[in-house]
């Protein structure tokens, strides 16, 4: 009581960052009273074992919210720079995923339980993310999926061109769904966002669930599956951004389980469900390019060997229909609305898979794994937890699939499933690959589908007696492989919102950038063409509603501009071939290395880089003639080029 | 009879009440009918229609309804979108055609319902076999459903836990302080060769400035000595092109910190109009 005297005292006295802090000293006391009374008070009423049981879920909502609670303390310390942080995060992870991990693995809870589990583990890790940045967007794709909501309830039309990343508003499925949200409900499009991802990570756990349900025939195995999912290394941050993918892939995983749920089910009722399944492709393929290919794939893979392998004894539904409807709707959709999606999707795959080549060959030497762009290199429990993990699945992929070929061997989606995971080690090879990493991250989330599967199907139920320390061991190893998914998956400085560092995503978004995009929507008004560095030019892009001239979108050479030391012909002429109206520059990136590996866009002259932008880069406006300084913030300035014609002279 | 089609006239009027909240209501109110009007009701309009009666657990069922609930809205929008009707992606269009779409398929599910009563229908064509799409586990055997108890203990951890999140979001939600030197000076071009400069003081304290401006090297004289901006407040002043005829140099507008009256703290301007080279 005393502590909880102490900690309200703190409270009033002074602000969040500070008791933050503070607040850790007295925690763990707090923490052990709280722990002690629950004890005692289950240990007290535990009359029946439904009782027990049902009290032993609530405890399990107890923990987690203690390593919420953990986790908040590590990030708020992180924000305000003070040390040690990130033990507090790795803390909160472990509290919110070991209890449940262990509720889920064993035999108690009964089928309600377990799915209340599996979503009390799926929101708790995605609320992880939302303490992350508990403000608004931080992370680098959720500006562009925000730029393409605002202009959908700007315009009140979809489609329109999107200059932080044009795929985007080719694929307007979520932003349809938030704007829509946002427009009704009035809340401001950042809140909509998360409510729409959170409703998408609860239809995840739900479907997930029920897919694995129906395939092992055993909620156990389903919740230990589910488990082992969420420790792919997209599940507590990417997945959990305001982006398609993180919607669109619950969509794809309902779909599948509306089909799997067509087997034994009556001709009448497999017939609508199947319906059900054809309006969730429908959404998904507008939604996202790679989860609708991918959910097509899938569903050609199980038609094909359920065609190949028919049992009628189980009565199993071959979802060929399904499948053409897939691929149908995807194709139509590439092809009349999204074309550009190929020259999108291209280079990273055959850029990836080319490097891939390369390294094996020997022709060059693949990318340097846990070292960042400023060649940093995590620290040894890092490289070792990561390596462990993928240690431990490389090694329970074997029993895993024979495990599957024992028991589900006449399921041709689960036959599929087990296709699907001998495609990790080439996800693994990927991320050799400076091109093909991010491709290789993206599809170790879809195929931690078939791999969460096959680790279940071996590890739960698997007779292996006389082993007392077996439940521990399978425990500690899940808990490995779950760490290890957010060391791999998640840059080590952008896991905390540590302070701000130049050029490195999420650590960049600070008041400063804000307060400037802010100022030239109100003062400049919406549409002016700038060239900016990367953070800037997500910032201007959504909260300033400009239109930002790049090379990716523009075909301009903007990096050079901004980055080149003089202002010559090449400089001149981006400004005028872009029909750029301003240059935004920050005067932070001559201080530190670019986290994120470069300043503007990728093939920017100096890349990769050893020292700091010069300072020069940033004073050259400053002596361009014609040019006005017309904004200054200390770090930001804004030129106006718009008295900037080919006369002008240099 | 009634009690049996309680179910889709309740989701008829709340669809009706989601539609008139959403369009005027406090906030919460506005965004709990918004969530139920454009996934809750859709999802479980449609599941009425497509699986009628029982034949999924309650899981499924919930499953189902979010994933419908969810693609609908995506769906209507992207029709609305290629409409070519001319309306658009509108608050109005949006609401009124998911009000429609809830409404026209608890039609359906009643129709259906209705024919399902009828004993002529049902002899013309029987209905399909309340088969549940069992789960495997209930082929093996029945299963516990539900086994939550809201006995004391029971809630207090669930409250607890609930809090402890809450208290999480807080904690992290109140720690971003707003940065001491976020103060913004800007110059832009007026009418007739005159300006407007700004000050903004995103600092959390209020600021005391002195802001010294320029036109062609000569310098205007601005109102009083001192500026002062409170927190969180925005500062403006016109510059007439008549206060000098130094126009032809350009502006310039320097801000100093009173406890640093030396360094220029920051610095705008506008071009001379004449392309001579920057102040």
């Amino acid at each position: 009581m005393r502590q909880v005297r102490a900690l309200a005292f703190i409270a009033r006295r002074e602000p969040a960052a500070m008791w933050a802090s503070r607040i850790t000293a007295h925690l763990g006391p707090v923490v052990l009273d709280v722990l002690s009374a629950a004890r005692s008070g289950l240990a007290a009423v535990s009359r029946s074992p439904a009782a027990a049981r049902a009290r032993s879920v609530s405890f399990l909502v107890f923990t987690s919210g203690i390593g919420l609670f953990v986790v908040a303390i590590g990030d708020a310390r992180a924000r305000s720079g003070i040390e040690p942080s990130e033990p507090l995060f790795w803390l909160g992870l472990l509290v919110l995923f070991v209890p449940v991990a262990w509720a889920l693995w064993a035999k108690w809870p009964n089928r309600t339980q377990r799915i209340a589990l599996v979503i009390l583990l799926g929101l708790g890790l995605y609320l992880v993310k939302i303490l992350h940045s508990p403000s608004g967007f931080t992370f680098y794709d959720e500006f562009s999926h925000w730029r393409t909501a605002a202009d959908i309830l700007a315009t009140d039309h979809l489609f329109a061109p999107n200059p932080l990343q044009p795929i985007s508003s080719h694929y307007p499925g979520l932003e349809v769904l938030t704007a829509a949200l946002s427009d009704l409900s009035g809340l401001p499009l950042d809140r909509a966002g998360i409510l729409v991802i959170g409703l998408g990570r609860l239809l995840l756990m739900l479907a997930l669930f029920l897919l694995f349900e129906r395939l092992a025939g055993s909620p156990r195995r389903a919740g230990v599956a589910v488990l082992l999912y969420s420790a792919n290394p997209s599940f507590v941050f990417f997945h959990a951004q305001f982006s398609y993918e993180s919607l669109a892939f619950p969509l794809a995983a309902a779909a599948l389980y509306a089909l799997a749920a067509c087997s034994r089910a009556a001709p009448d009722v497999a017939k609508r469900t199947t319906i059900i399944a054809l309006l969730i492709i429908a959404a998904v393929v507008p939604t996202h390019h790679v989860t609708s290919y991918i959910l097509a794939g899938a569903l050609v893979g199980w038609a094909v060997i359920g065609r190949l392998r028919p049992d009628p004894a189980l009565a199993q539904m071959t979802p060929t229909r399904p499948a053409i409807f897939a691929v149908v709707a995807t194709a139509a959709w590439l092809a009349l609305v999204a074309w550009s999606t190929l020259g999108y999707l291209g280079p990273h795959l055959i850029g990836g898979l080319d490097e891939l080549l390369r390294v094996i060959t020997g022709q060059t030497s693949g990318r340097r794994l846990f070292e960042d762009e400023t060649g940093l290199v995590a620290p040894m429990w890092e490289r070792a937890v990561g390596y462990g993990a993928v240690i431990l699945i490389l090694g329970g992929l074997v029993p895993g699939l024979k495990a599957v070929w024992r028991l589900y061997r006449r399921q041709p989606l689960a036959l599929t499933l087990a296709l699907a995971a001998l495609g990790y080690p080439v996800s693994l090879a990927l991320r050799f690959t400076s091109r093909g990493v991010e491709s290789g991250a993206r599809l170790s989330a879809f195929l931690f589908v078939a791999i969460a599967f096959a680790l279940a199907a071996w590890a739960v139920g698997a007779r292996r007696k006389g082993w007392r320390w077996r439940r521990p061991a399978l425990l500690a190893a899940v808990s490995v492989i779950f760490l290890g998914g957010v060391i791999v998956g998640f840059a080590p400085w952008a896991r905390l919102p540590l302070p701000y560092r130049p050029a490195a995503d999420s650590r960049s978004i600070e008041a400063h950038g804000l307060a400037a995009a802010d100022w030239a929507r109100t003062h400049l008004g919406a549409g002016r063409r700038f060239a900016a560095d990367r953070t800037n030019r997500q910032l201007l892009g959504s909260y300033g509603r400009q239109d930002p001239v790049t090379q990716f979108g523009n075909s301009v050479d903007t990096a050079g501009l901004l980055l080149s030391p003089t202002m010559g012909q090449d400089e001149l002429a981006a400004v005028l071939e872009g029909q750029v109206e301003f240059v935004i520059t920050d005067i932070r990136l001559t201080t530190m290395l670019p986290l994120a590996g470069l300043y503007v866009e990728s093939g920017e002259p100096g890349q990769p880089r050893d020292r700091p932008l010069e300072l020069a880069a940033i004073e050259k406006f400053d002596l361009a003639t014609g040019v006005a300084r017309i904004f200054d913030d200390g770090s930001l300035r804004i030129y106006d080029f718009r008295g900037i014609d080919a006369s002008t002279p240099r | 009879m009634l009690r049996r089609h309680a179910d889709l006239a309740g989701a008829a009027i709340a669809t009706l009440a989601a539609l008139a909240a959403s369009m005027a209501a406090p906030p919460v109110l506005r965004t709990i009918a918004t969530v139920g009007l454009l996934i809750v009701l859709p999802g479980f309009a449609l599941l009425q229609v497509l699986l009628p009666g029982r034949p999924v657990d309650r899981a499924a069922r919930l499953t189902l309804m979010l994933a419908l609930g969810l693609a609908t809205p995506i769906l209507i929008g992207i029709g609305l979108g290629f409409s070519g009707t001319g309306l658009g992606f509108r608050r109005e269009t949006v609401a009124l055609s998911l009000t429609l779409t809830v409404l026209v398929a608890l039609l359906v599910a009643y129709r259906r319902r209705r024919a399902s009563d009828d004993p002529a229908a049902a002899r013309a064509e029987p209905a399909a076999p309340d088969t549940p799409m069992a789960s495997p586990m209930r082929a093996a055997g029945p299963t516990k459903v539900g086994g939550w108890r809201a006995d004391p203990p029971s809630l207090a951890l669930l409250a607890a836990g609930l809090l402890l999140a809450v208290g999480a979001l807080n904690v992290a939600g109140g720690s971003a302080a707003p940065p001491d030197d976020l103060v913004q000076l800007w110059i832009l071009p007026g009418t007739a060769g005159g300006a407007t400069v700004g000050i903004y003081n995103g600092s959390p304290d209020a600021g005391q400035y002195r802001l010294e401006i320029t036109a062609g090297g000569a310098s205007i004289p601005v109102g009083g000595e001192l500026v002062t901006v409170a927190a969180g407040a925005t500062w403006e002043m016109p510059l007439l092109a008549e206060a000098t005829d130094g126009l032809r140099g350009g502006w310039t507008a320097t801000l100093y910190r009173i406890d640093a009256p030396a360094v220029p703290f920051r610095t705008v301007w506008l071009p001379p109009s004449d392309a001579s080279p920057n102040p």
